[in-house]
């Protein structure tokens, strides 16, 4: 089955497609909106391999946390993209993405983290095990400030990945003695395809509606957390 | 033959500020589906549109909307000709969802996608209830969040003559029914109250002074009139104030349009967006037609943000070969 995965909750523009066993991976920064490149490259991925976008059997996306508007570019196009032409679309966590990508050995951390801006991260904790594909998630993905990412990491040997790891690495350094920085990593477009693939392969009646293909968050919006905390004070 | 052998289907998806719509027109004239999904109910315990929940809720509601939409149409994604989206002018957040939609079954089914600017949409919805298009006319705009007057010549051709320095008349109405303590959306619960009025009386001053030096709107100053008023009279009725703000808020709509279509010698005036729904503004321009103009507003279901408008003026593009890159990103201002 041929595959396309977008994930766009960051900067960097996650597009693969895999093909008969070919893989053609466009994953870059990208310094405009993902709105104005994500057909460009989807476009160029699929004719490096010679193929069209009817040939897709299978989209994986990427549902955050991360930004949100970045995450309603991928979801928004995967979902429609899935609809019209009918075939099923697999949500992923973006951070898996990430952890799926750095290459970790057995017994490893790996520390994925996303500026949030105010002072928190978009992040997870994942131990690595034999298969590459499938990390032991020791934090689940969530809206954290990095210390409590930081916290189970302690004394292991931890990769970290991310703007959000980039921007705390003082941080990072101060509490994880053994921790690697992975500045400007960049994950791996064939790492993508084969996780999507090996989710779909599992469980593929989960993938055939679209609709419970919905954006994880991982906050609320400014908006109802100010009501929130208004409804709580009049209460107190 | 078929229904698809003989006409252009053109599907549209609106989502530029708290509704979302997916509608499939045939011709760019006659309506075959048009699906709205009013956001009124998220957004009413904040008096006001709230952008982010706004793009959440898009995103959950349009793939829906599209399927239904197709399904009344009697048509499937095979036999549409174009998809047209709203892209400007809006929150961002919002536009992205319909235009990113469009995009992606624009490029799935290999059919020219049309990004539409949602003001040029609304002027364009009283054709979409069989009146053929006509030009030139001074088209009118008014809603939530546009206050402008348009001089159009055809699709795509038209002159921006004046437009609001401040808030839109439909902002105005949500701010005063704020402030007579009327929740949201206030447009309609304001023209409801001031229908209750026992004494007409003119309360607020007018908005711009007489003569008309030129085509500018402005409401900020008459919110602040209401506003202290309000407070200066606690006792005061509020269907008498809902009453004497929405005559001063329309009148000078009225004034405007019917100055441009004298100054410019344009005798056809169109009024679109969600306060021409408002029943007292369209008495108001009957009552101010001379006989010489030709007066056109859509029906009031067609006043409000819907995708009908934008697959029916993305027709008249598509005919003319006028397509759209897959890399168009929407944009915030018209």
């Amino acid at each position: 089955m041929n595959t396309l995965v977008i994930e766009t909750s960051t900067p960097i523009e996650l597009l693969a497609v895999s093909a008969d066993g070919r893989v053609a991976d466009r994953t870059a920064v990208s310094n405009v909106s993902h709105s104005v490149t994500l057909f460009s490259n989807i476009d160029a991925a699929l004719g490096a391999l010679g193929i069209g976008i009817r040939d897709i059997g299978l989209i994986g996306v990427g549902v955050g946390p991360g930004s949100f508007t970045g995450i309603r570019i991928a979801v928004s196009t995967a979902r429609m993209l899935a609809q019209a032409l009918a075939i099923p679309l697999a949500p992923v966590v973006s951070q898996l993405f990430y952890a799926v990508s750095v290459g970790a050995s057995p017994g490893e951390f790996i520390l994925t983290a996303f500026d949030a801006k105010k002072g928190r991260v978009f992040g997870a904790l994942y131990r690595a095990g034999e298969d590459p594909l499938a990390p032991a998630e020791l934090v689940p993905p969530g809206d954290y400030e990095i210390s409590w990412l930081l916290e189970p990491a302690r004394g292991a040997r931890t990769i970290a990945v991310g703007d959000g790891a980039e921007r705390y690495s003082d941080r990072i350094g101060l509490a994880l003695s053994k921790c690697e920085l992975l500045t400007g990593f960049i994950p791996s477009g064939e790492r993508a395809c084969r996780l999507v693939e090996r989710f779909h392969a599992e469980t593929p009646h989960r993938f055939e509606d679209i609709s419970k293909v919905l954006p994880f968050y991982a906050r609320k919006s400014d908006a109802e957390v100010i009501r929130e905390a208004g409804e709580i004070k009049d209460r107190g | 033959m078929s229904e698809k052998n003989r006409r252009i289907a053109g599907l549209g998806l609106e989502s530029s500020c708290d509704e979302t719509s997916a509608s499939v027109v045939a011709d760019g004239r006659k309506i075959l589906s048009n699906l709205i999904f009013s956001q009124i109910e998220l957004h009413r315990e904040y008096f006001g549109v709230v952008p982010e929940i706004a793009s959440r809720a898009h995103l959950e509601a349009i793939n829906g909307l599209v399927d239904r939409a197709l399904r009344e149409a009697g048509l499937s994604f095979g036999e549409l000709d174009y998809v047209a989206a709203t892209q400007r002018p809006g929150l961002v957040g919002s536009l992205l969802i319909a235009l990113q939609s469009a995009k992606a079954i624009s490029y799935a089914m290999n059919i020219p996608m049309i990004a539409v600017n949602h003001l040029e949409a609304h002027l364009y919805a009283p054709f979409l209830e069989g009146r053929e298009p006509e030009y030139p006319y001074i088209g009118l705009l008014v809603s939530g969040g546009n206050t402008a007057l348009y001089e159009v010549h055809g699709c795509g051709d038209y002159r921006l003559i004046g437009k609001t320095v401040d808030d839109a008349v439909g902002e105005a109405f949500d701010k005063v029914a704020k402030i007579l303590g009327l929740g949201y959306p206030g447009g309609p619960a304001v023209e409801r109250l001031a229908r209750r009025a026992a004494r007409r009386e003119r309360l607020f001053p007018k908005i711009l002074p007489d003569p008309d030096a030129d085509y500018r709107f402005s409401y900020s100053g008459l919110k602040t009139a209401v506003m202290q008023y309000r407070r200066a009279h606690p006792e005061a009725d509020p269907a008498e104030m809902a009453h004497a703000f929405q005559e001063r808020a329309l009148e000078i709509l009225v004034r405007r349009v019917y100055a441009a279509s004298r100054e410019f010698g344009i005798p056809r005036i169109v009024v679109a967006g969600g306060v021409a729904a408002n029943g007292r503004l369209r008495e108001m321009l009957k009552e101010a037609c001379s006989g010489e103009e030709e007066l056109i507003v859509a029906s009031p279901v067609l006043c409000t943000d819907n995708a009908a408008m934008v697959a029916g003026i993305g027709y008249h593009y598509f005919t003319r070969g006028l397509h759209s890159p897959l890399d168009t990103d929407v944009r915030a201002r018209a």
